[in-house]
């Protein structure tokens, strides 16, 4: 187990950072979520983590419907956390909203109960220690990211190393960040069976182009380009154009 | 087109109860709206039948759109609608009984204010949420914004207090309900008093309380000690409204009873089209739970939903008495349980209970 090496010790090994870019690179889009709990699992050992856990969310998500993980740790926190919603209250995921700085988490100030909660959970099941190292979103979305590797012994991560972690763990962060946008966006593709033809379409609302002008270009008439769009927003489920131009652009489609 | 505006036009009749609110201050009949609402309302059902099973059209941009603003008309009709209920209030000599019956009837208003709300809270625009936490506020129920992404994170959930248990009675459950939920958003360590104000959920719980107390200063200033007993028996009773349709809505399909009752989201759908209406969409409550983000003007029924024998306002006084709701809801749990693909309609008729037993 990593934890009986210190972290000294294995950020100094000559494969160090080799190794933890042969895994970020082995996080190819397309890959199922199987397969890339399985390498972060395997980047967590090489960064001399006991876990590790990845949470993608958009920024300004009041209702929590934006969140998705990656998690390679203990089961029985991974079923707590996810039963309790633990993500509401958990201030290691708050700090990634206003943060770019990698971070150890005792750094981190739990201000509510349910916040204090959801640390001691993570404290018991492997992240007696953690360090916080979030990614902000590619391509200029709004999507955030956190990678949290967690250690069961206190203080494993607070030290002169820590530096040598974070540089490694950004980079595989940021890799997974764009993981998670490409599974997101296939999940859109799948979930309203967007055509060439959509997509199209809402290409030309994102650069500004009226009913007139996307008719001309497609060789259509305004009408009919009018009412594509009436089904277009039917089957995103939003309220105009603009929505769904938006909706896509934020899925990275665009 | 035309039958798109047809269409359309049920929608409107989310602006009733507010409107009624405002035609009984302009008439000073304190009992108007809650009459309307327990005596009327159930019987539209008569009139319009159920939800198109085949979901609503793809609406035409314009009409989207106009759809899409709704719940900002509304809830400036509201706004317009209280203010001059203030204004009937502090002309008149109150007595209890005009207490009683505008406290009635702004409860009822501000019950169908709470549907409006949620639309708003569940939408992306930031601009929307907020207009969704002051419209919670003004309606007496400020924590409607936290305890409903709850309510979806940890949904199917008993232990949560997110379903009621299947022996549970309502009183215990909104007790238990309400107890969890203040607990963890008004208490000393909770998070509209310890949490991070750049949060989302904590500036928006914040701007609902902010608006209930001021809207509590100003019964007060306005209409005198009867605004103010008027409008905390307004608070108590929608917050308990809340818990009350949360139980009919979730009866029978929490974890303690449905084996995937966390990834099922599970919830009684009422297919009557007139509640769909003034609920903005809430009543079809499956639907809703598997896709939050959804607007109500684009949401379709459920197809192998559980539907209840009645609608909520029959259901609601049938909960408040636990032998008569699991009498008439223990048959249609049964019902949905062995033939979840083959849901009953009660149509035009008031109520289905008969076809269950």
């Amino acid at each position: 187990m990593s934890k009986h090496r210190a972290l000294s010790e294995i950020t100094r090994s000559p494969e160090f950072f080799a190794g933890c870019a042969d895994v970020a690179a082995r996080v190819v889009n397309g890959a199922d979520a199987g397969e890339v709990a399985a390498l972060l699992a395997e980047a967590g050992a090489l960064l001399g983590a006991d876990a590790a856990a990845f949470a993608s969310f958009i920024k300004d998500d009041e209702a929590y419907e934006s969140y998705r993980f990656v998690l390679a740790c203990d089961a029985t926190w991974c079923l707590e956390y996810e039963s309790g919603a633990c993500y509401m209250h958990d201030p290691w995921l708050e700090y990634t909203r206003h943060h770019a700085e990698p971070v150890l988490a005792e750094r981190i100030l739990a201000r509510t109960d349910q916040e204090r909660a959801v640390v001691d959970l993570a404290r018991r099941y492997g992240f007696a220690s953690a360090v916080i190292v979030p990614a902000q979103a590619p391509y200029g979305l709004t999507r955030l990211a956190a990678l949290c590797l967690g250690s069961a012994m206190p203080d494993y991560f607070n030290n002169d190393s820590l530096s040598a972690v974070t540089f490694a763990a950004t980079a595989l962060a940021l890799r997974l960040h764009e993981w998670q946008i490409g599974q997101l966006r296939q999940e859109l593709l799948e979930h309203t069976r967007l055509s060439d033809e959509d997509i199209e379409l809402l290409r030309h609302q994102r650069l500004g182009h009226g009913s007139k002008q996307i008719a001309k270009a497609i060789n259509a008439s305004s009408m009919s380009v009018d009412s594509r769009w009436q089904r277009l927003n039917a089957k995103l489920g939003v309220s105009s154009r603009v929505a769904a131009a938006n909706l896509a652009a934020e899925y990275g489609l665009l | 087109m035309t039958n798109q505006l047809a269409k359309a036009a049920g929608h409107l009749t989310v602006l009733i109860a507010p409107a009624l609110l405002a035609w009984a201050a302009w008439l000073d009949e304190p009992f108007l709206v809650f009459g309307a609402v327990l005596l009327v309302f159930p019987l539209a059902r008569l009139a319009f039948g159920a939800v198109d099973e085949t979901g609503p059209p793809a609406w035409g941009e314009g009409i989207a759109a106009t759809l899409d603003r709704l719940p900002w008309v509304y809830s400036a009709v509201l706004a317009g609608a209280v203010l001059m209920l203030l204004s009937a209030i502090s002309r008149s000599e109150p007595t209890m009984g005009s207490v009683a019956g505008w406290a009635l009837s702004l409860w009822m208003t501000m019950v169908f204010a709470t549907c409006v709300a949620h639309e708003l809270l569940h939408r992306k625009r930031k601009a929307d949420r907020i207009v969704g936490h002051l419209l919670a506020g003004l309606a007496g129920y400020p924590l409607l914004g936290y305890e409903h992404s709850r309510h979806h994170q940890r949904s199917g959930s008993c232990t949560s207090a997110e379903c009621p248990n299947v022996t549970e009675s309502v009183w215990k459950f909104a007790a238990r309900r309400l107890g969890a939920i203040v607990h963890e958003s008004l208490g000393a360590r909770g998070l509209a008093v310890a949490g991070d104000s750049r949060s989302p959920a904590v500036r928006g719980l914040r701007v609902a309380l902010t608006t209930t107390s001021a809207s509590l200063a100003i019964f007060g200033l306005a209409a005198g000690w009867p605004g103010v007993l008027i409008y905390t028996i307004v608070i108590g009773l929608v917050s308990f409204a809340v818990q009350l349709v949360t139980y009919m809505q979730h009866w029978g399909l929490g974890d303690d009873n449905i084996e995937d009752a966390r990834q099922g989201e599970y919830g009684w759908e009422d297919d009557c089209q007139f509640q769909a209406w003034v609920t903005m969409g809430l009543s079809i409550h499956q639907a809703h739970h598997r896709d939050g983000s959804r607007p109500y003007y684009r949401t379709s029924i459920t197809t192998d939903s559980p539907r209840p024998p009645a609608g909520y306002v029959v259901l609601m006084f049938a909960a408040l008495f636990p032998a008569v709701w699991r009498q008439v809801m223990a048959p249609a749990l049964a019902y949905w349980r062995s033939q979840p693909t083959a849901p009953v309609s009660a149509g035009r008729r008031l109520a289905c209970v008969t076809f269950y037993r």
